[in-house]
């Protein structure tokens, strides 16, 4: 085959989970804080005003928000090297590929929690 | 689903992505307060700041002037040093007094700065003469436990 299958095939799945992880990711908490606000105001009925004043006094911009991108960029990155690494290297047979998927899935989540550790500790070695 | 229509679906995710960016940075975060605006740092020396945390609000009137920049500790006189960054639009004259208040009576504490009424304003780099610790509520009742020990006695008959 003439074609490249690093350019043409692992590249844009890579940079497309680079690229989405960090959307999902913001996409999350801003369903989780509607969500909250589903319940908190339209079911509990908490005051409208209130909530949002509390929100904003315990959200930072930079420490929560910057810090939860960030950590989803890298994330993003680590996940996808690992998803077109197992592709990569899977064995060409219906079991080749079952095994690989397993490995990613189990590498991967690994590798999340493994980071996550690593950078909550970089970014919140300086506060408090 | 052919070519246009899978861009189409793309494109759609990445605004709803930078919608939700968008909504978490304005409505949650609160980026369009002053934070962005020109202020001036000024320092406030306490006894003892209590539960005072960075980023804590200061208010005047209840109304939020800036926030606490950082907060250290004098190896010399072992007082607690706030720098407050306020906001330009404020200006608070020499005699202000700093006090550590509490919102609630479980709350965040937060410091209120209470005007004096000296002509002269505080700049970028003064201190804060005048100052009032935060409450410790076990000072409070141990306070209050020493003075009714010291009052039974004589009570007794």
């Amino acid at each position: 085959m003439a074609v490249d299958p690093i350019a043409r095939v692992i590249a844009p799945r890579f940079m497309a989970a680079v690229f989405s992880v960090p959307l999902l990711a913001a996409l999350f908490s801003a369903a989780g804080v509607g969500g909250a606000w589903i319940i908190g105001v339209k079911l509990i009925g908490i005051d409208d005003g209130a909530f949002w004043s509390q929100m904003q006094a315990s959200v930072d911009v930079r420490i929560d928000i910057v810090n939860g991108i960030l950590k989803s960029v890298v994330f993003g990155v680590a996940v996808g090297l690992i998803s077109v690494f197992e592709g990569y290297f899977a064995v060409p047979t219906a079991e080749g590929v079952s095994t690989a998927t397993t490995r990613t899935v189990v590498t991967s989540s690994l590798t999340v929690l493994l980071l996550d550790l690593v950078l909550t500790v970089m970014m919140f070695r300086g506060l408090n | 689903m052919n070519r246009s229509q899978f861009d189409l679906a793309v494109g759609a995710f990445v605004a709803l992505g930078i919608l939700a960016l968008l909504f978490l940075a304005m409505k949650v975060g609160n980026l369009t307060g002053f934070d962005t605006g020109t202020a001036y740092v000024i320092e406030a020396r306490f006894d003892n700041i209590g539960g005072l945390k960075v980023r804590a609000p200061v208010k005047s009137a209840g109304v939020v002037v800036g926030r606490v920049e950082s907060i250290s500790l004098d190896g010399e006189t072992y007082e607690a040093v706030a720098r407050l960054r306020i906001s330009s639009a404020f200006r608070f004259s020499k005699d202000t007094i700093a006090i550590i208040l509490t919102s609630g009576l479980l709350g965040e504490q937060y410091i209120g700065l209470e005007p004096g009424g000296v002509p002269e304003y505080l700049v970028q780099g003064d201190r804060v003469m005048k100052t009032q610790s935060a409450m410790v509520l076990e000072k409070l009742i141990s306070q209050f436990l020493f003075n009714k020990a010291a009052e039974t006695p004589g009570q007794t008959k």
